[in-house]
Parts: structure tokens; C-alpha cells; sequence
């Protein structure tokens, strides 16, 4: 059998189905790109490295689906049907990735599977991979030149280009194709948006770029809405055929269909996105995952204005299709969920489901933030007063740390230990406390930390061991908006530690010594390597500490008041987590902000706090 | 870079991003200060053909500072006969970022532009365009053409400036083929951008000054050919800034006096060049870090460094001649016809021969931070120079960005590389008995 590899939403595949091919998209989470560096530059798009890594796997090898199996697609918001691609059952056509990675399969009577590949250049890392991979992996291979617009000009280009790949398919093959299995599939296609359009159940959109099946179906699984992928990997509508499509002779079909490809809602390659526009106003819209792979540029303008002029929940996330960084992204899909709880209770307030008893008069409620670094338990009675808290290096294993932490804890407490009621972790080593009660996301947790502890507060800016955090609050506490750091560990205490681990001086040190500075460095690398080395070579030229160190200061707050500008957070601002210690990032994050920040007198606490808070109910 | 330029660049930066019209002075006062310098008291050190089209490229980012109301703004791809025919001024990311970078004062920029939403790992030339925008550093244009050759980063940064501003924006779609039909579907196009140009400037274009102007692209190119040909038999004293300008003169300024002028100067310089003694020559692909004093220290072709730059891809990628009967259709094809247009190949296999034709001895590919056109070719292309005798080293780096640009690390490969050509020039020479 044959199977053709496309990636775009702009290929004509119903054209392709009505020659009989059998096509599939790649869309899976790698290792690592280790196999793919020999052949292309580190630096391009995660989904483009991904896809040269699947072109140059063996086809026998692969699972790829027969012609009785089934793929799964959202076709409409909420409700999930099963369809097979049949060439007597020519459906409606969304795009094998951003679902289950199905294959969608056309009859065939070869038995050996032959690769055939057809791109378009829809951006320069997909132009890359044609240029990269070898040419005889494939039996068939073709590039589309898409335009990047849908006027006359460029309708008459992309026909052109239709017409040669028939030409040229139909020689390959030795057959043309079905017109009627054509103009069939491409109707069903448009149907299914029609579906979309009218769908009144609530739903969550995944909007940007695609991401990889895995995480497809890992959002899935911690989203209680249904969640329908807007991608250019997901769903890809076409407007309904002319009414008169029968009659069309050939080149005005070919016509039709090529100006039906370029009107789906565009993607952001094309020079008019105003009709993105549409995917905002489908009417059960009830959230946004906005989504970006790791050096694709084309969505972060969309993201910017989105979360400008748009009051539904949105969580942007990036990945780079393999399943490193974990922790992080499950705590930002929970937080998103938690987030999406509180709409919806203030939607359907009948629907609250998770009422909690009121707490017992003589309580004690344990919250434990389980940090890369640190261990920080707090324990509150029933009226929300801390009786007791403890801090500890978490060490090699979090559930360990939490143990011995809630032991000392409870030391603290003596004879009030038995009145523990109910105990909530929270952060990246959560889910590894086996005896908690329940888990909340440490966004969640500092939000309700941060709002008891100061209700004036806007804006927290949390600066933990492995990762930094900017939350946004209403009035009630309720969080509005966050974003996180990426992967990298540049503007974390993490980064500072480093950094103090080079210079030679305790963290304690490092918190003062910056403020003594004479002479204003600015180190300009921000990747924690890099800076290093520009440290390594300022000890070199014999430059005082306390200018690195404000240098490196200067570095943490520029990074950090980026990240309060992109979610627009305002004053009054409350600073939490270790790095709240440090005098010096936080005189230059102030400078920066132009603004005091309200620091705790235990800003390391304040997710602890946060969680026993959960925890009282 | 010299402590009195840190310090004047941590004087703008200082000013942001509450005042940006102090920043834009200061900007300003410095680029003024550098035309002047060059168009009057020149060098007597550096070649006229630079310190002239220096001089000439400093007034006009001051003029773009000062007001650009009158001003488009395009990328480095864009045919500008037709801006130049209605005498309107150009403005590029990549002259606009390469003089802001060489102040030290790009870090608030672009910072700003990220904050705005532009993506990290958005080119830096981009971002250090964006974020001048959004700091108000520069002002509001008459309008924005692109072209969507060579990058994606075009596509983003154009239509973001363009909502940004509320001014006309019209791109240029350029295909991935090389036919008549290509050349066909660009000129269509380029007709259309004369059309919203003219509404916009309020003035008529004047087809017999537009083919006055492409008359001048084909002189002027054909100038340049010479300076090739010419080039690999003699030695530059200077490195990075030739090839750095003859990107903008044979691109963004041609069909200018200005250019043409240029074009002749280099010839002269290359005329009166010394014979070339240099023992290692490299052919450079796409940007250079030319804030980077050690790198270019490197490759400065100086008596005790043997090793200097004799030509650089992003120069030479259209150098074709050019028909003033038919503008339009000269301008497609020069834009269809562009090795960064099309498969991978075209690009690396020009390169290739313009590597041999200049007599150079290694190649180095310049990954520019973001580009993913030169960053997707560099495996392929490294392997094919070294299949034809010329060792490579693939440089990742930023020409417009010091946080990106790798330090001391982009330093020491560079010296590796020059290292490595000495290595397999003693090998050659034992071999051949000298």
C-alpha cells in the first residue's frame, strides 16, 4: 500500500483520497532530536525536526492504520465520532494530527507500504525538511507552491498547481481520480463545520499551533469540557461547493476546489488572518489553550492581542514535541483547570459540584508546597491563623521531604497534631504526597495565599527555585490571568544559585552585596550558560562582586517585569516565593516596576499558606 | 566595543520607556554625527566606497527617526525602483537594527517587542524594528510594503507594524517557482504597490523615472559583477562592512544615484586594491555580527591575521541584468530569480560558485538567531561546500542581538576554524614539497 505524509491544512486532501491515496500526518512526541541533527539545524521549528525524524524512519515499521481502521475527529464541539476513510465512504476530512494521529486509509491491493510525501512550503522550517530529507525515501514527493493570499492572481496559481499534481500523480499512479468521491468529500468536509458552527455544548478550543498528540490527548484528559482542536492541524473546513459542481468541466472543479482550499479560516502564513476572527465567536467557546512549538514565530502576535480582547480563560502553553518539562506543564493545564471551575461556577452557579464542608471550629489544616528546593509546610486553625510552619531543603525525593516535613510540623503543633483535619499539597512534588488529602496547583495556592494574607493585592510575582510566576487577581481573589517561565532557568532562584555557586559566596550574601555596587554592568546573556560565562569573565577582569551581583540583579528583574507587562498585571504587587529574600532582585524589580512591593514577612510560605487555606475549605 | 559607546547606549536605554522621544534624539544625534563624519571628514584609513555609502546610510536612519511621515517601510527584499521613482525614502529592519545594535542600545527594545507579543525566537532584526516601534522610537510611516521572500519573520513583523500604525500594507507574494508565470504573478503585484504608493504619497509615478531607475539596478549590477570578478585577485584592508552594504546597495538602494555612486567607488577600490597575499579567505552566508569587534578582528584581513572575508551570499543572491523597457517584469524576475527564493539547493549552489569564483579557501554559514531559512539549509550546505574541497563551520550567532550572540564561545570557534584552514594549508604545502 501506499501512504502519503502531508503536514499542511492547506493540501488538497480530499483530491488526494478521491486518487485512492492513503495519507496520514505525523504528529507524535519524539525522545529527543538527536537522529535529526546530522540532517537539520537545531534551531528550526520542533514540529519540522519531529517531522524529518518520522520521514526518515522505516514505513514497515511503523503502525501506520490499514484501510478497517478507524481515526477518531472532533467534527463537532463536545461529541467525539468515529469515522472510516473508506474510498466508498469519502466523509468529511479534518486532519489526521491534532486527534489520534489516525492514518486515513483508501483501498489498496499492494501488501508493501510505499511513501509518497507532499508538502506545500506553508513556512521556512517545512520548506527546510524537503531540502533535508533524502529524495529517494519516497516513491512520490511533490511541493506545493501556496500562495499567501486568495485572490484572483493567487487562486490562478494554486489551480495551476493542482493541475500538475494530477498531471504528474496520475502518471505515477496510472490512474486519474474519482470526481464524484472528490466533490463528495469535499461537501462532507463542509458540513462538518456547518456542524461546529451551530454547536451550542460548551467547549474548549486549542488554538495556535498544533500540538503533538500526546499532548492533545493529555489536555483532554484533565479538561472536564469537551476540547476541539482549532489548529492548523485540526479541523480544516472548506466552504460548501458551488451549487452547479456537476456541470464544472474539469479546470473550473479544479478551480472551485483551490479557491475552497485557500478560504478556510487562515492560518497565520497568509497575508489577511482577519478571519481567525471567526474562530473566537463559535458559540459554545468557553476557554483558550493557546498553543506554540518551540521555534514556530507565527502565533505569538495572535496569542498578544487574544489575551488583550478576549475575557475568556486562556492558558498558553509551548512545547517542542517531546515530554520533557512534565511537571510544568501538568501544573499549568491544572491550573487552567481550576481557573475554568471558577468560570464556570460563576456561569452555572447550580453546577458547582465541589462543595466542601464548613471548617471544624478546633481544626488544624495543613498545606505543603512541595518546591524544587524547598519544603514549606504551614498549618492553620479554623480561623486562618498560622500555628506552626516549617521549611526544609526537599533534597533528592519530595515525598520524603514532605514526610519529614509534616513530622516536624506536627513536633511543633505537640497536642494539637491530632487535630489535623485534612492536609493539601501543592507544588511540582504534589501529586508524589501520597498522604495528602487532595492536590491543588501552586498557582492556585499562591493566588489564595497571596489574597489572604494582603486582599489589596493585584499582582503576585513568585520566584521559586525552578520556575517564576506572574498571577493576576480580582478583587475576590480569584485569578484572572498567569504566566510562567518557560523551560529555562534564567530569572529563577535556580539561576542565582548558580550564579552564587560561581562567585563563590553564600545565597544570604548574594541577597545584600548587590546593593553596594559602584559600577552599572549589565550581563546581556539570558540563557543561565551563557551568563555564566560572561560572570566567569568578569571575575576574570578583576570586577567587584557587588557589581556582578547587581548586574546579575538588573538580569532576574528585566526578566520578571517582562513577564508582569505580557499579562498586563497592575499594582498593588506582593512579591512571594525564596527569591523574595533578595534584597537586591527585589530593589531592582521595584525600580522596574516603578512600584513597592508587598513582601511577607515568610514569602516562601505564602503557597503553603495558600493550600492549608484550600485545605479549611 | 568601546566604553563610550556602552555608555551613550546605556543613555538611550535608560530613557525608555518613558521617554522616547529623548532616546529617538539621542539616536538621532549619533547617526547624524556619523553621516556627517562619513560624507565630510572620511576616513583616510577606509576605503571611499564605504565611508560614501556609510555616510549616506547614517542620514538617512536619522532622517527615518526624525519624521518618516514621508516613508515606507519595507524589507531588505523589496524592489524599491518604485519608491525611489516617487522619491520617497526607504526604511529596512535590517539597516535600522544593524545601527541600533552597533549603539548598544538594542536590550530595551527588545525587550519590548517580546513584551508586545513577538516571539523569542522571532530573528532579532525583526524584533529590534518592533520594539522601536513600540517604544515610539520610530514613528508612524506613510505605509509598509513586503515581500514574502526571504523569511516568515516578514510576514509577522510587517502586518504587526502595519495594525500597529493603521497605515496601507502590501505584500508581495513571491512564489516558490522560478517560471514566467512566477514573474507573471510578482509583476501584477508590483504594479499594484505602485498604485497604493502613489495614493498614498499624493504624487503620480513617473513611468520614464521608474525606467530611469531600473536602468540604473541593471548599470549597477552589472558594476558589481566587475567588483566579483575582480575581487578575488586582490586583498581588502577592511571586512564585514562591504558585504554588509552591498546587501543594501543591491537590494534596498538600487535604481539610486546614491547606489550607482557606490558601485562605481568599489570598483576604484578594488582597482587600486593591493594584490591579495591573504593565505585564508572565507566566503560568508547571510548576516554578520558586525557589533562584534573580536569576531571581526578575525576575519579584518590584516597583515599578522592572514585571514579576511572576500564575499558574503546575502550580497549577490540577484545580481541578474535588468530590461528598463519592461521595470515590472525586471523587478519579479530579479525577486523570483533570488537564490533565498526556492529549494535549498539554489541558494547553496550559488553560493558555491561564487565561493570558487572568489577564491576562497573555507566557507562559514552565519545562523542568524530566528532564521530558520539559513539555519534549515546549513547541514546541507556545510556538506556540499566540504564534498568540494571547502571546509566549513556553521556559526550560530546574532547580528542584532548581544544576548544571543554567544561571547567569548563564537570567538574561540571562529579562531578554531582559521586554526583548522591553517592546519590543512601545512598539510598541502608538505605535500606539495614547499
Amino acid at each position: 500500500m501506499a501512504v502519503m505524509t502531508y503536514v499542511c491544512k492547506y493540501t488538497p486532501l480530499e483530491l488526494m483520497l478521491a486518487f485512492g491515496a492513503g495519507f496520514e500526518a505525523p504528529n507524535n512526541d519524539v525522545p529527543d532530536f538527536s537522529k535529526s541533527e546530522p540532517l537539520i539545524h537545531q534551531n528550526l521549528c520542533s514540529h519540522a525536526k519531529m517531522l524529518v525524524l518520522d520521514l526518515l524512519r522505516d514505513p514497515e515499521a511503523n503502525n501506520v492504520r490499514s484501510d478497517q481502521q478507524t481515526t477518531e475527529h472532533t467534527g463537532s464541539a463536545g461529541s467525539t465520532s468515529q469515522m472510516t476513510a473508506h474510498a466508498d465512504s469519502a466523509g468529511s476530512i479534518c486532519q489526521a494530527s491534532g486527534h489520534t494521529g489516525g492514518t486515513y486509509s483508501a483501498p489498496q491491493k499492494e501488501s508493501s507500504i510505499r511513501r509518497e510525501l507532499i508538502l506545500t512550503n506553508c513556512c521556512d522550517s517545512i520548506r527546510r525538511v524537503l531540502d533535508s530529507v533524502p529524495e529517494d525515501r519516497f516513491s512520490f514527493r511533490q511541493m506545493l507552491d501556496l500562495p499567501h493570499t486568495n485572490h484572483g492572481y493567487a487562486i490562478d496559481l494554486y489551480t495551476r498547481q493542482l493541475i500538475r499534481l494530477i498531471s504528474r500523480y496520475s502518471a505515477y499512479c496510472g490512474h486519474s481520480y474519482d470526481r464524484a468521491m472528490l466533490t463528495e468529500s469535499w461537501r462532507k468536509n463542509a458540513e462538518a463545520w456547518q456542524e461546529l458552527l451551530h454547536e451550542n455544548e460548551d467547549f474548549i478550543a486549542v488554538l495556535g499551533a498544533r500540538p503533538s498528540d500526546e499532548l492533545f490527548q493529555k489536555l483532554r484528559a484533565e479538561l472536564r469540557l469537551p476540547l476541539v482542536n482549532l489548529t492548523c492541524g485540526g479541523l480544516r473546513p472548506l466552504p460548501e461547493p458551488p451549487a452547479d459542481v456537476e456541470k464544472l468541466d474539469e479546470e473550473d472543479l479544479i478551480r472551485a476546489y483551490a479557491t475552497a482550499l485557500l478560504s478556510q479560516v487562515p492560518c497565520m502564513r497568509m497575508e489577511d488572518v482577519s478571519g481567525r476572527t471567526r474562530l473566537l465567536r463559535l458559540k459554545g467557546l468557553r476557554g483558550i489553550i493557546y498553543h506554540s512549538v518551540k521555534f514556530c514565530d507565527y502565533y505569538s502576535f495572535e496569542y498578544a492581542e487574544i489575551r488583550r480582547h478576549s475575557d475568556l480563560p486562556i492558558l498558553k502553553i509551548e512545547s517542542d514535541y517531546t515530554s520533557q518539562s512534565e511537571g510544568q506543564l501538568s501544573t499549568r493545564i491544572a491550573a487552567f483547570a481550576e481557573n475554568m471551575e471558577t468560570v464556570m461556577k460563576k456561569t452555572y452557579p447550580e453546577q458547582d459540584m465541589k462543595k466542601h464542608k464548613g471548617p471544624d471550629a478546633d481544626g488544624i489544616y495543613v498545606g505543603i508546597d512541595s518546591g524544587s528546593t524547598s519544603t514549606n509546610v504551614a498549618a492553620i486553625d479554623a480561623d486562618g491563623h498560622l500555628v506552626a510552619s516549617v521549611i526544609l531543603r526537599t533534597g533528592a525525593k519530595a515525598g520524603l521531604a514532605a514526610e519529614k516535613g509534616l513530622t516536624q510540623l506536627k513536633e511543633e503543633l505537640g497536642d494539637r497534631a491530632d487535630s489535623i483535619r485534612r492536609i493539601i499539597s501543592t507544588g511540582y512534588g504534589r501529586e508524589f504526597i501520597s498522604f495528602a488529602d487532595d492536590t491543588k496547583t501552586e498557582i492556585s495556592c499562591h493566588a489564595r495565599g497571596a489574597h489572604f494574607a494582603d486582599p489589596e493585592a493585584r499582582t503576585i510575582i513568585d520566584i521559586g527555585g525552578q520556575d517564576s510566576k506572574v498571577i493576576c487577581l480580582d478583587e475576590d481573589g480569584n485569578v484572572m490571568n498567569f504566566v510562567m517561565n518557560d523551560k529555562c532557568a534564567a530569572g529563577t532562584g535556580r539561576f542565582l544559585e548558580m550564579m552564587a555557586h560561581t562567585l563563590e559566596i553564600s545565597m544570604e550574601e548574594m541577597s545584600s552585596l548587590g546593593l553596594t555596587w559602584k559600577k552599572d554592568l549589565t550581563i546581556s546573556s539570558t540563557c543561565t550558560v551563557f551568563a555564566e560565562s560572561e560572570v566567569v569573565s568578569l571575575i576574570a577582569e578583576n570586577t567587584a562582586t557587588s557589581d556582578i551581583i547587581h548586574a546579575l540583579d538588573k538580569s532576574v528583574a528585566s526578566k520578571t517585569a517582562s513577564m508582569v507587562r505580557r499579562v498586563q498585571g497592575k499594582g498593588p504587587y506582593m512579591m512571594t516565593g525564596g527569591v523574595a529574600r533578595n534584597k537586591g532582585v527585589a530593589k531592582e524589580l521595584e525600580k522596574k516596576l516603578g512600584a513597592k512591593l508587598a513582601i511577607m514577612q515568610y514569602p516562601d510560605l505564602i503557597g503553603a499558606l495558600g493550600a492549608a487555606l484550600f485545605a479549611r475549605g | 566595543m568601546n566604553q563610550i559607546v556602552e555608555a551613550y547606549g546605556r543613555l538611550i536605554d535608560s530613557q525608555l520607556p518613558e521617554h522616547p522621544q529623548r532616546a529617538a534624539d539621542l539616536m538621532t544625534a549619533a547617526y547624524s554625527l556619523v553621516g556627517m563624519q562619513a560624507s565630510h571628514f572620511p576616513s583616510k584609513k577606509r576605503m571611499a566606497s564605504r565611508e560614501f555609502l556609510q555616510g549616506y546610510t547614517a542620514k538617512l536612519m536619522a532622517k527615518l527617526l526624525k519624521d518618516p511621515s514621508d516613508s515606507a517601510i519595507v524589507n531588505i527584499f523589496m524592489p524599491s525602483e518604485i519608491f525611489h521613482a516617487l522619491g520617497t525614502p526607504v526604511c529596512v529592519p535590517e539597516g535600522l537594527s544593524a545601527y541600533v545594535v552597533c549603539t548598544a542600545a538594542e536590550r530595551a527594545f527588545i525587550d519590548l517587542a517580546e513584551e508586545k507579543g513577538a516571539s523569542g525566537t522571532l530573528c532579532s532584526y525583526h524584533k529590534l524594528l518592533l520594539g522601536c516601534a513600540e517604544a515610539g522610537v520610530l514613528k508612524r510611516p506613510m505605509m509598509i510594503a513586503n515581500t514574502t521572500l526571504a523569511c516568515d519573520a516578514n510576514q509577522l513583523t510587517f502586518r504587526r507594524l502595519a495594525d500597529k500604525w493603521h497605515v496601507p500594507h502590501v505584500v508581495i507574494d513571491v512564489p516558490y517557482e522560478t517560471d514566467e508565470e512566477a514573474v507573471d504573478y510578482v509583476a501584477a503585484q508590483l504594479r499594484g504597490l505602485a498604485r497604493t504608493a502613489e495614493e498614498c504619497c499624493g504624487r503620480k509615478l513617473d513611468e520614464r523615472k521608474l525606467k530611469e531607475c531600473v536602468a540604473r539596478s541593471d548599470e549597477s549590477m552589472k558594476l558589481y559583477r566587475r567588483y566579483l570578478s575582480l575581487r578575488s585577485g586582490v586583498h581588502f584592508p577592511e571586512t564585514f562592512t562591504p558585504e554588509l552594504l552591498g546587501a543594501i546597495s543591491n537590494k534596498l538602494y538600487l535604481g539610486t544615484e546614491d547606489a550607482l555612486t557606490y558601485e562605481k567607488l568599489l570598483l576604484k577600490d578594488v582597482k587600486n586594491a593591493p594584490k591579495h597575499t591573504t593565505e585564508r579567505r572565507i566566503f560568508w552566508m547571510h548576516t554578520m555580527p558586525n557589533w562584534q569587534d573580536d569576531v571581526m578582528q578575525i576575519f579584518q584581513g590584516s597583515e599578522n591575521r592572514h585571514t579576511e572575508v572576500v564575499g558574503c551570499d546575502f550580497a549577490c543572491s540577484s545580481l541578474i541584468d535588468m530590461d528598463p523597457e519592461h521595470p515590472y517584469e525586471s523587478m519579479a524576475r530579479r525577486l523570483v530569480m533570488d537564490s533565498f527564493n526556492g529549494p535549498g539547493s539554489r541558494r547553496i549552489d550559488r553560493a558555491l560558485k561564487l565561493a570558487k569564483e572568489l577564491k576562497a579557501d573555507g566557507a562559514l554559514i552565519f545562523c542568524q538567531w530566528g532564521c530558520k531559512q539559513t539555519q534549515g539549509i546549513a547541514v546541507r550546505a556545510k556538506q556540499v561546500f566540504e564534498e568540494n574541497g571547502l571546509p566549513t563551520l556553521i556559526l550560530d550567532g546574532d547580528g542584532a542581538d548581544r544576548a544571543n550572540g554567544g561571547g567569548q564561545q563564537v570567538v574561540t570557534r571562529c579562531n578554531a576554524f582559521v586554526e583548522q584552514l591553517e592546519g590543512l594549508a601545512d598539510n598541502s604545502a608538505e605535500r606539495e614539497g614547499r
